[in-house]
This record gives structure tokens, C-alpha cells and sequence, in this order.
């Protein structure tokens, strides 16, 4: 498409109304340079051209009216005219600039909001992202996301420094590698919906790893993995710990009831005790009964008995008495005890037993007491459980992100691998490609410096990417603004050749540097080609022998700025 | 034997019987067991049952206990 022309509107009054020609087109800055310092050129707003017809292909525009260095300090006189006036930049894009069967109306104005003028062939489009796209499918006639409309125009309007200064890396120094391959790609003609999805994959992975970043400072996977094991042990333990608490609401009486069975112990004891101890005597002493009642020795009572009558004469009892006395009190006291002792021996029994009864009601009593807490154990049990929990909550969720997050790596990486297989695929037509490219590439080159350039592609992990090689060496930085014309002159007539949509016009600032020679030829080339070549120049820089009138299609100076203000 | 000249007067029969019938005194019934009382005289020191029956002897003698019904002792005092 060429630019046909670039019009200024204030209001219903048209400040500037220029029209572009095939070839050559001159912006001429009459200001003579070897007048004094107060006016050297600048300010008289012939880059500005370059840039209001970059501000109706979507740039902000801020460079219209803001230095670059002091953002805070705007050209204020440009900024209020241009947004007190209401004034609206229109161009025209015809697609045969001498035959045109197909044209493009762009306007834009400088208002925010509702007062905002961004149009297409008569549609206000407000949103930025879709005006961009809406230009992408009226010029490049693609619907391809990747590159962006910007990105592909960045080679026509080189009015910046990445742009005036490099060949092809013409995007700012933050565009990533998968951007340029897309934007590369696209020039050569074979612009994908894959470069897209390859780029926008790699933004996604940056993404993705950056988060891994973050979340390795709480803890890689493999630890946070151990320690979930860890607390759901810990968990394990306080359920079970839970489950098998009683709260005892009866704690004191089991405590009396404990003391009242030891107590009952106790006495029971000592009973028994009496009682074997009884037992045990009587068996002795039944022997010893036993042994008496068989001798039936009365000697012992006899000698007694007449000891005591000696002492005491008058004694009531009688020997025989005596004797009688000793006896029966032996065999009856044989008899009673033999009687006894089964008895005893079942109450001795029975004793045992109840002491047993009494043992075993004790150890359930004191297990049940040492068991059972009171409610504040069971509290402190609960808000340790929770506590834990809240914990295993948090690590899952980690645990969750990382699992997650993984997956989403491994199968972003499965995609971008396929998909560089695919571009793999496509090398043959990239390489061919290029080769056509080059063909006009070196030609160019050549005409303009006697050199011969050459294109050629390098393949990293990250995709392709495009250089520039001299053949007979280095190429030298000072050449550098002949290349970039050679580039895009050649890029026009590949375009051409092989029909790819392109923009058949050239912006260049700053061309005042390149030696006259140069410019004779670039003149010389630039009319010889189905393009526009634009570009600013001081008077005085062009050189004698050509006819500036035919190529100049606007002429500024102090009392002749673009806007017209004083 | 009642009141021997022996170096160990705490086992002469005047000496037991005292001690028994400071027992009986003390003891709240009439009658007592054969068995419960040579218990208590066997505290303080052990007796055996040949020399405590003897003491016993000695008591009846003196008319101090005499027999009661199943073979216990009843206090005559």
C-alpha cells in the first residue's frame, strides 16, 4: 500500500493538506545552516510528519509533542494547540499509487474518552487493541495475532533510534527473541496463527517459572511432599488421641469411690491377716492339744498343785478339781477348734475373695481416673488438631500449585515443541525464502556501496532469528543508513515479487549524514522502484545536482512550521 | 515352779498369772476365749501352750477363773 496523502484538520480549517508520489519525496527544511544558532532546523517540525502519519497507524503520539528524555516537560504550545483545536490527522492508503482501486481513510485526533476520533474507513474504533487489529486486516490483509501490527510497520517509519539504527532488530530492546522469529517470519511472507501461539506459550512459560521462583522460597516439592507425610501422622495421632477421650463427668465420686474400695482394702487386709494368723495357731496348738490330751500328764498340774498348797493353805479348789479342769479344758477346746477351723477357713476364703472383687474394682477405678482428663485436655487436643490442619491445608494448596504448575510446564514445553517442529518443517520454505530475499538484497547493496549483503538465518532454542552478513567482511557502522535503504528498497521489491501485503513506502530520519554520493544513488534507486521513499532533509544537505522542486512535497522553515503556530 | 529362785522371774506361773489377770481385768466380759486370751498373753512374750495352760491351772486354783460353756474361760471376779 502507499501513502497517498497526510492531511491536518483544525476544526473545519485545513492547516496541511500533502500529497505523496511515487518515488522520491522530500520534506525540506529551508532553514539554511549556516545562519545563527537561534534557528537551526529543529523545532520546525519535519520529523513530526513522519510521526503524525505513526500516530494514524497506532503509536501514542507522544513523541509528537514530548522530548524523550523530559517526559515531564511537554512542548506545551504543540500539546494545547493540537488538543484545544480539535485538530484530527487524516492519511489516505491506496494500493496503486498511480492506478488506485482500493483506498484506506485513517483519522485520529488527540482527544480522550468520548471526544476520541480513531478511524477506519469512517468506523470509530475507540479501543487501541482493536483499532491496531482493524489496520493489521485492512493493510496486511491477515488475521494472524503474532506480530502485531506495530511490530510489522517498525521498518517503514524509522524515526526512532532502534530504528534508524539497526537493519532489521527495529522493535524496542525489551522484544524477545519469539517476537522477532514471529515478525521475521511474517516478512518472509509465512506469518502463522503457530508463531502466535509459540510466543504467547513462551510468555507463558516465563510466567510459569517465575511463579516457581516464588514458590521455591516456601519450600521445593519433594519437602513439601515429606512434611505433608509428616503431619498427617501427627494428624493420625491426635484423632485417635481425640476418639478415645471421655470426658468424666463423675471424677469425684469415682475419686471417693476409689479411696472408699481402698479403704475396704485395707480392712479386709488386716481381717484377713487376723484371721490366717488365728488359723495358723490353731493348728499348732492342736497338735500341741492333741500330744497333751494323749499323755493326759498330770504330773505338771500335780506338782502346781501342791506348790500352791504349800504357799497357800487354804485352797478352795481340790486336786482332783484341778485336774478335771485342766482336762476338760483341753478336750473341749480340742473339739471347739477342730469345729472352728472349717469355718475359719471359709471365712478366710470368703475374704479372699472379696479382696479380689476389691483389687479388681480398684485397678478399673484408677485406669478409668488416669484416662479420663477433663474437658480443658480435650480443648487442647482440638486446638491442636485444627492448628495442624490449617497447616496440612496450607502445604496441600502448595503442594497443589506445584503439581499444578508443573503440569502446566511440561505441557506448555510439549507444545512448543511441537510447534518448533513445525517451523523446523517450514525451514526449506524459510531458507528459499530468503534466498529469493537475498537476491534483491545484494543487487541493492551493491548499487548503493559496491558491496554485496547477504541475509541468512541462525536457528537457537529459542527460534529463528535474522542477521546481516557482508560477504567481504564486517560491515562497517558507518554505512549503516545506506544498508537499512538497501534493506527495505530490496524488501519492497521481494514483497512485490512475491506478492506478499506490504507497506510500499519508507520513512527515514536523519538520512543528512550519509554522504552525497549516496543520496544521488538512493534518489536514483528510489524513483526506479514501485515505492515511496520519504524523508526529512535540511536544504542544504541535498545535494546541487538534483532537481529538489520535483521531489519536494513539503517545504518548512522558522516562519513555516507544519502546525503553523507562531 | 510357782515362784522359782531362776534368774527369769517373767516366767515363773505367779509372775504369768498376774499378768493374765491384769488381762481379764481389763477385758470387758465375763467370759472369755481360750484361744483370743492366749493371743493377747502371747504379746508381750511368746508362751507356750504347755505353760500356758498351767498359768491357767494356777488361775483355776486360786479360784480367780473357772471353765464356762464351750471351753471358755469365765472370770470368778
Amino acid at each position: 500500500m502507499f501513502l497517498e496523502n497526510l492531511k491536518i484538520e483544525k476544526r473545519s480549517e485545513i492547516i496541511r493538506d500533502i500529497t505523496f508520489r511515487k518515488g522520491i519525496n522530500f520534506i525540506v527544511d529551508e532553514t539554511p545552516e549556516n545562519q545563527n544558532q537561534q534557528s537551526t532546523g529543529n523545532n520546525v517540525g519535519k520529523t513530526t510528519v513522519l510521526r503524525l502519519v505513526d500516530y494514524c497507524f497506532g503509536a501514542d503520539g507522544k513523541n509528537i509533542y514530548q522530548d524523550t528524555e523530559f517526559k515531564k516537560q511537554p512542548n506545551t504550545t504543540v500539546e494545547n494547540f493540537l488538543k484545544d483545536n480539535e485538530v484530527i490527522i487524516s492519511i489516505t492508503l491506496v494500493d496503486d499509487i498511480s492506478n488506485p482501486t482500493k483506498k484506506v481513510l485513517i483519522r485520529r485526533n488527540f482527544l480522550p474518552r468520548k471526544r476520541k476520533i480513531q478511524e477506519v474507513d469512517g468506523q470509530n474504533i475507540i479501543n487501541d487493541k482493536d483499532f491496531e487489529h482493524r489496520l493489521k486486516e485492512v493493510i496486511f490483509n491477515t488475521q494472524v495475532r503474532e506480530p502485531r501490527f506495530r511490530q510489522i510497520i517498525s521498518k517503514n517509519i524509522r524515526d526512532e533510534k532502534n530504528k534508524m539504527g539497526n537493519i532489521v532488530r527495529v522493535l524496542n530492546s525489551f522484544a524477545s527473541n519469539e517476537v522477532y522469529e514471529a515478525l521475521f517470519l511474517f516478512w518472509l511472507g509465512i506469518g502463522t496463527d503457530e508463531l502466535a501461539e509459540k510466543q504467547r506459550l513462551s510468555d507463558e512459560k516465563k510466567r510459569e517459572e517465575q511463579f516457581q521462583r516464588r514458590l521455591k522460597k516456601e519450600g521445593e516439592l519433594s519437602l513439601i511432599v515429606q512434611q505433608l507425610s509428616f503431619l498427617n501422622d501427627k494428624i493420625e495421632e491426635l484423632e485417635k488421641e481425640k476418639r478415645t477421650f471421655s470426658i468424666n463427668e463423675n471424677y469425684s465420686t469415682d475419686v471417693d469411690d476409689l479411696n472408699n474400695v481402698k479403704l475396704s482394702l485395707n480392712k479386709a487386709s488386716s481381717e484377713l491377716s487376723r484371721l490366717e494368723m488365728r488359723k495358723s495357731l490353731i493348728t499348732e496348738s492342736k497338735e500341741e492339744l492333741e500330744k497333751e490330751v494323749t499323755k493326759l500328764d498330770v504330773s505338771h498340774v500335780a506338782s502346781l498343785y501342791n506348790k500352791a498348797k504349800s504357799l497357800i493353805p487354804e485352797i478352795q479348789a481340790s486336786f482332783e478339781e484341778t485336774v478335771r479342769f485342766h482336762n476338760e479344758l483341753i478336750v473341749e477346746k480340742l473339739e471347739y477348734i477342730t469345729k472352728e477351723l472349717p469355718e475359719l477357713e471359709q471365712s478366710i476364703k470368703k475374704l479372699r475373695n472379696e479382696i479380689l472383687n476389691l483389687r479388681t474394682k480398684e485397678d478399673d477405678l484408677s485406669e478409668k481416673l488416669q484416662k479420663s482428663g477433663v474437658t480443658e485436655d480435650l480443648e487442647r487436643i482440638v486446638i491442636d488438631l485444627n492448628k495442624q490442619f490449617e497447616r496440612k491445608g496450607n502445604l496441600d494448596e502448595q503442594k497443589r500449585l506445584w503439581e499444578s504448575s508443573n503440569e502446566k510446564l511440561s505441557r506448555i514445553d510439549t507444545e512448543l515443541i511441537s510447534i518448533n517442529q513445525g517451523i523446523s518443517s517450514k525451514d526449506e520454505l524459510i531458507q528459499s525464502r530468503i534466498r529469493d530475499f537475498n537476491k534483491y538484497f545484494s543487487e541493492m547493496s551493491n548499487r548503493l556501496y559496491g558491496e554485496y549483503y547477504l541475509l541468512s538465518s541462525q536457528i537457537n532454542d529459542k527460534g529463528y532469528n535474522l542477521i546481516v552478513t557482508n560477504v567481504e567482511g564486517n560491515p562497517s557502522t558507518g554505512k549503516k543508513k545506506g544498508q537499512i535503504a538497501a534493506f527495505d528498497f530490496a524488501y519492497i521489491q521481494f514483497a512485490d515479487a512475491l506478492e506478499i501485503e506490504h507497506l510500499h513506502f519508507i520513512m527515514h530520519d536523519q538520512l543528512e549524514n550519509i554522504h552525497d554520493n549516496q543520496i544521488n544513488t538512493i534518489v536514483q534507486v528510489a524513483n526506479s522502484l514501485n515505492a515511496q521513499f520519504i524523508v526529512p532533509l535540511l536544504r542544504d544537505k541535498i545535494p546541487e545536482n538534483i532537481d529538489v522542486n520535483q521531489y519536494e512535497i513539503l517545504s518548512l522553515s522558522q516562519t513555516q512550521k507544519l502546525f503553523k503556530i507562531d | 515352779m510357782i515362784l522359782d529362785r531362776n534368774i527369769h522371774p517373767e516366767r515363773d506361773l505367779y509372775f504369768l498369772g498376774g499378768q493374765l489377770i491384769d488381762y481379764l481385768d481389763k477385758y470387758e466380759k465375763e467370759e472369755i476365749d481360750f484361744f483370743d486370751l492366749y493371743i493377747v498373753a502371747n504379746k508381750d512374750q511368746s508362751l507356750t501352750m504347755n505353760l500356758y495352760t498351767l498359768v491357767l491351772d494356777w488361775l483355776f486354783i486360786l479360784g480367780i477363773i473357772k471353765k464356762g460353756k464351750n471351753g471358755m474361760l469365765q472370770k470368778c471376779f
